[in-house]
């Protein structure tokens, strides 16, 4: 995405060139857990070593909180149960890609 | 059941030592009163019995039974011995007096079942086992055991 | 010798292996090294903590398996997790020294597995201990006790079993298991179990009196642990060791038969469990159905009311579990003496005589209605029945029947899909139930004999008061009467007459119950393939014949001593 130009109050003309809010790069998606047992170790370990091989920051809301998604304790903290939806928050250099291996592998049952 | 013991099924004064022994003399005993033709087949289902687990009770009595094709009709042999047998009894104590069952492996055969649970609670009762034990007397030995059975 | 909890049954005899943990005490301070120094020497542990954990886990997937081997590799997994190694980490940076830092952070991740709802995750609680315990050691040079490399023969005396520790024994090297905590249902005792190891928790002070080197008899039956004994004492135990090992592979001769009299007279043979887990333990040792299903596990150690997706959950499992094979699920059986504070139960005086079971139930129909609710759904996986707990008067199967029949009009408003023709039995286990069983037999579609509580309430005695506890025999001529009495009831009634309590697998007693006309067997899954032999020895005839004895008898002693004569 090109950065936005953003013209500064004191300035008339165009100026420094200032990205905007990092929010509006995330990307995100949402998703359901559906291993039968939740996202007990084996997944949430197989899902953070996944996700660390990215560069992004990689969030999991769930139940209203965030998670840190390469963090298997973390995840596993979060006690997310069978059926539940969760959110993945991607932010980085390389978050698209980031996004999608985390949406295909929680969509094909995280090797379970 | 009154008269299931007779007083000649009742001997007094066995030698044997060791319930091996003991047996034998029973399984003898039981072809000359004409309840199996077999003795030795007798003696095996004494034996096999025994294997499964003693029939050695408490208070030096001992209820071995035979339950065999061998055996032409339900019978109780009574044999108290001299000295003491050397059997694997509940109570650690010897042998002195064993009630043998002989039953005969027939369809119907239930009695046997009914004359060893009753013959069991019997020996629960001290004043059944001090009499057995004193008398020298096979018709009054006879009479007591078939007063219990009957009750 | 010593007394214990006897956990896991068998006998087992071997050299004691005292395994005792290192100290792994420290004093908090402040690192003298710089912090790129002290922070180095915390990644160095952590990197042998996970070597000799990978080379552990390699081995056990050799000799115990792939599931326990994954326990470690799952240490791993967690001991390297970055958020762990950042907290630990920055706490070095503030100045903490590295097992300060450790053990600060285990302490905030035990905390947040603690508070989990899923059981999966609070089990995890285990390992935190366990990687703590192991980083630990590496931060302070000592030696953890490694249970995978023990001679043969060894008999393993420890504290407690920890997962990784449990996970690492090799069957073919342990003999016996003998801890200084735990109970029949801690971790300990259900690996032990699982590993069908003799073994005897809460010995106190096992691993300061007992020495290695020491000759022990651990009986997991009875719960005894025999040190150095006598030889003529340790020849009767390993014959006696020998024996219950060949009677064990003797019953494996009834896998898959039927269960029938000796003279052809089928019974039901099946399984008392108390969670989903149980069933598939159930099948493992042949059982044709499950004949008790405890539900309060569901209520136990829950902070609020198990709503009834997850009542219906667990339900479902076992009824999948069992396929077509028939499972029974009683509902909702505590009372005052239980601590479950959302179910509001208040401390009674006399809690085993109060406001419990179908009573508490009846009186909050709300709460009971999403119990019964799950249940009809659950019906729709499995043959599942609906079972009542204490019952005194007719009145109470009237009104839970009613609530069924309520919660079906719901279910059908739904479009729920259950079993329209469920069948609604009930527990006989209080005298009142055995005297008016002639009219409940024709309001219910099956009667279970629970004669733990049968005896209890019949000859008024507590199991557990050592003063009155002889008094607590199925051999009393009453409780026999009253158990010959239901059975007749519920077979002139044309109903299926089963029993779930211990007496059902007695030796003494099944003759008995083949007399009175016992329709279903239901037992611990261990007692199955022995209980299936014991009921293909007798015919109706011999058993009738001993029952026409027994029945006659006056007292419970004498009724013990004939059961034991005429045993086969």
């Amino acid at each position: 995405m090109a950065p936005h130009v953003v013209a500064s109050p004191i300035d008339k003309g165009p100026s420094r060139v200032i990205r905007k809010n990092k929010e509006s790069h995330m990307v995100s998606k949402k998703v359901t857990l559906t291993n039968p047992q939740g996202l007990h170790m084996r997944p949430a370990g197989t899902f953070a070593s996944t996700m660390g091989k990215f560069a992004s920051d990689v969030t999991v809301v769930a139940g209203g909180k965030d998670v840190n998604g390469k963090s298997p304790m973390a995840l596993m903290a979060a006690g997310i149960g069978c059926g539940t939806e969760i959110e993945i928050k991607c932010d980085g250099a390389d978050e698209n890609d980031a996004l999608e291996a985390a949406v295909q592998l929680v969509e094909s049952g995280i090797g379970e | 059941m009154s008269d299931f013991v007779s007083a000649s099924n009742v001997f007094l004064d066995n030698p044997a030592t060791s319930c091996d022994e003991a047996l034998k003399f029973l399984s003898d005993k039981a072809v000359e009163l004409g309840i199996s033709s077999d003795a030795a087949a007798v003696l095996e289902a004494f034996k096999a019995r025994e294997e499964e687990g003693s029939t050695g009770m408490m208070g030096g009595f001992a209820i071995p039974h035979a339950k065999s094709k061998a055996i032409d009709k339900a019978a109780v042999e009574v044999v108290k011995f001299s000295g003491d047998v050397d059997w694997t009894t509940m109570d650690e104590k010897p042998v002195k007096v064993a009630i043998a069952l002989l039953i005969p492996d027939t369809e119907a055969g239930t009695t046997h079942l009914k004359l060893l649970s009753k013959v069991a609670v019997m020996l629960m009762h001290a004043d059944f086992c001090k009499a057995v034990l004193a008398s020298e007397d096979p018709a009054q030995i006879a009479q007591t055991i078939n007063d219990g059975l009957d009750k | 010798m010593f007394e214990g909890v006897n956990a896991s049954d068998g006998i087992g005899i071997g050299t004691a292996q005292v395994a005792v943990e290192p100290d792994l005490s420290y004093t908090p301070s402040t690192h003298q090294d710089t912090d790129e120094e002290e922070i180095a020497r915390y990644k160095s542990a952590l990197d042998a903590f996970s070597k000799k954990t990978e080379v552990q886990a390699d081995r056990m997937k050799v000799s115990v398996g792939e599931s326990e081997a994954e326990i470690m590799t799952g240490h791993i997994t967690m001991a390297s997790d970055p958020f762990m190694v950042d907290e630990i980490t920055n706490r070095i940076k503030q100045g903490m020294c590295a097992e300060q830092a450790l053990d600060e952070v285990c302490d905030m991740f035990y905390s947040m597995f603690d508070a989990s709802d899923e059981q999966l995750i609070r089990e995890r609680c285990a390992d935190v201990q366990d990687i703590r315990a192991g980083i630990m050691a590496e931060l302070l040079g000592k030696q953890l006790i490694d249970l995978s490399v023990l001679p043969e023969g060894s008999i393993i005396i420890v504290h407690d079993l920890t997962p990784s520790m449990t996970a690492s024994i090799d069957k073919e090297n342990v003999a016996g298991i003998v801890t200084e905590t735990g109970g029949r249902t801690s971790h300990s005792a259900i690996i032990a179990r699982a590993l069908e190891i003799p073994a005897v928790l809460s010995v106190k002070d096992c691993c300061t009196s007992i020495r290695n080197g020491d000759t022990l008899v651990v009986n997991g039956t009875k719960g005894e642990v025999t040190v150095n004994p006598p030889a003529d004492e340790l020849e009767r135990a390993k014959k006696a060791a020998a024996a219950s090992a060949a009677e064990k592979a003797a019953l494996e001769a009834y896998r898959g038969k039927p269960t029938e009299t000796a003279d052809g007279d089928k019974k039901l043979l099946v399984a008392n469990i108390g969670n989903p887990d149980d069933a598939t333990g159930a099948t493992e040792h042949d059982a044709e159905g499950v004949g008790l299903f405890r539900s309060e596990f569901l209520f136990m150690d829950a902070k609020e009311l198990p709503s009834e997706d997850d009542q219906f959950a667990a339900y479902q499992k076992v009824a999948l579990r069992m396929k077509d094979q028939p499972v029974i699920i009683r509902t909702l059986d505590v009372g005052g003496d239980k601590e479950i504070p959302y179910l509001n139960l208040q401390k009674e005086d006399n809690p085993f005589m109060g406001f419990r079971a179908v009573r508490y139930c009846l009186n909050n129909p709300d709460q009971y209605k999403v119990q019964l609710r799950a249940l009809l759904r659950a019906s729709a996986f499995g043959d599942v029945k609906i079972m009542l707990p204490l019952v005194t008067c007719i009145d109470e199967v009237r009104s839970a029947k009613a609530l069924v029949r309520e919660c079906m009009t719901e279910l059908d408003a739904q479009d729920v899909e259950y079993n329209k023709d469920i069948e609604v039995g009930t527990m006989i286990e209080t005298p009142a139930a055995s005297l008016i069983a002639d009219d409940l037999a024709k309001e219910c579609d099956f009667f279970s004999i629970g004669t733990n509580d049968l005896i209890g309430y019949t000859m008024c005695a507590d199991r557990g008061n050592d003063r009155v506890s002889y008094l607590y025999s199925v051999y009393n001529p009453a409780v026999l009467r009253s158990i010959k009495r239901i059975v007749e009831c519920g077979n002139d009634a044309g109903i299926m007459v089963g029993m779930c309590g211990e007496a059902a697998a007695d030796p003494l007693l099944i003759p008995m119950l083949i007399s009175f006309g016992l329709g279903e067997f239901s037992v611990s899954a261990p007692s199955i393939l022995r209980t299936r032999k014991i009921i293909s020895q007798w015919t109706k005839a011999e058993a009738d014949s001993l029952a026409e004895t027994v029945m006659a008898l006056k007292t419970a002693d004498e009724v013990k001593c004939a059961l034991a004569a005429a045993a086969k």
